[in-house]
C-alpha cells in the first residue's frame, strides 16, 4: 500500500504528494514515529515547538489511516512499540 | 529468515524512514530557520574576524565558520538548511554545502556580493537584481528581513522557490559586522509564469 505522510497545524498544511510504499499501516506508524524521534533529537537544543503539529497518514485515495499529534511523540519512546 | 529477505526489509526501512524524515524536515525547516537566524543574530563577532574597513574580505571558510555557533552548524546540516554569511559590505565569506546545492553553483568567497545565486526572481516573475535582494536590503538597512520569498535560478535553468532569513550580525557595540542568511527551499517552481531572460 502507498502511504502519504502529511503534517498540519491550525494554519498550515504540508501535503506529501509523493508518498511511499509500506507493507501495512502499523509499519508506517512505527517508521514515522521513529523518524520524528530522530529529527526531534537533532533539534532538541533549539526549542523548536512541535506541539502545534499533527501527522496525518493517508492512503492514495486521501483516506485518513492514522492521526498522531506530534507532542505525544516527542520523548515518548513507548509509542514506538 | 533468509539473509536476502533481511536485507530487503532493511532497505525498505531506510526508504520509508528517509521519506518521512524528508517530510518532517520540510515541516521543520521554516521554523528552524527562524530559530537559527534569531540565534545567530544574537552572536557577537570575534575581533579577529574584523577586517579593514571598506575592503572585501578574502576569508577562508574555516575562519568564517566561527561566525556560527557549532550547534547552529550541526542543526543546519541536520536539516539540510542552506546558509551563508557576508561581511558588512555584502561580500560572501562563507556558505555551506546545502547553499551550494540550492544555488547550483559555488560562488568565490570574497569576490561575489549579496547572494551566491545565478539569478533571483520575485514571485511575480520579474528579475530581482542582486543588489536589491533580501540580503542586500538587510545589510543596507541594517535590519532582519522576513516574509519575502523569491525564486532562485540555477545555471542549468532550474528554478526553486525559497524563503530567505537574512539577519544582520552586530558586534558588542552594535556595529554592523556582516549578515547571515538562512535559505529555506520551498521546492521546485510549478505553474509560475516566469519569463526567460
Amino acid at each position: 500500500m502507498r502511504c502519504h505522510f502529511n503534517f498540519f497545524t491550525g494554519d498550515s498544511v504540508l501535503i506529501d504528494d509523493v508518498g511511499v510504499e509500506v507493507p501495512n499501516i502499523q509499519y508506517a506508524r512505527t517508521e514515522a514515529l521513529q523518524a520524528i524521534q530522530e529529527v526531534s533529537q537533532d533539534m532538541q537544543d533549539f526549542g523548536f515547538d512541535w506541539s502545534a503539529w499533527t501527522l496525518s497518514v493517508t492512503d492514495s485515495d486521501g483516506q485518513v489511516l492514522l492521526t498522531v499529534p506530534l507532542e505525544r511523540v516527542i520523548g515518548e519512546t513507548t509509542l514506538l512499540h | 529468515m533468509h539473509p536476502d529477505r533481511n536485507r530487503e526489509m532493511a532497505a525498505q526501512d531506510r526508504i520509508v524512514r528517509q521519506h518521512v524524515r524528508q517530510q518532517i524536515l520540510r515541516m521543520a525547516a521554516a521554523g528552524a530557520a527562524e530559530l537559527v537566524a534569531r540565534h545567530v543574530g544574537r552572536l557577537s563577532i570575534p575581533s579577529r574576524l574584523r577586517g579593514s574597513e571598506g575592503a572585501p574580505q578574502e576569508r577562508g571558510a574555516g575562519d568564517a565558520r566561527a561566525l556560527f555557533d557549532p550547534q547552529c552548524l550541526d542543526m543546519l546540516d541536520a536539516l539540510s538548511l542552506a546558509a551563508y554569511a557576508t561581511d558588512a559590505a555584502g561580500w560572501i565569506t562563507f556558505y555551506n554545502e546545502a547553499a551550494a546545492a540550492l544555488w547550483g553553483r559555488r560562488p568565490i568567497l570574497g569576490r561575489e556580493r549579496w547572494c551566491g545565486s545565478w539569478r533571483i526572481y520575485r514571485t511575480d516573475g520579474t528579475l530581482l537584481p542582486h543588489d536589491h535582494c533580501p540580503m542586500a536590503i538587510a545589510l543596507l538597512e541594517n535590519r532582519a528581513i522576513r516574509d519575502m520569498d523569491a525564486v532562485v535560478e540555477r545555471p542549468d535553468g532550474s528554478r526553486i522557490r525559497f524563503m530567505p532569513y537574512p539577519t544582520p550580525l552586530r558586534d558588542a557595540s552594535d556595529a554592523l559586522m556582516g549578515a547571515v542568511n538562512i535559505l529555506v527551499d520551498l521546492g521546485p517552481l510549478r505553474g509560475r509564469n516566469i519569463p526567460d531572460s
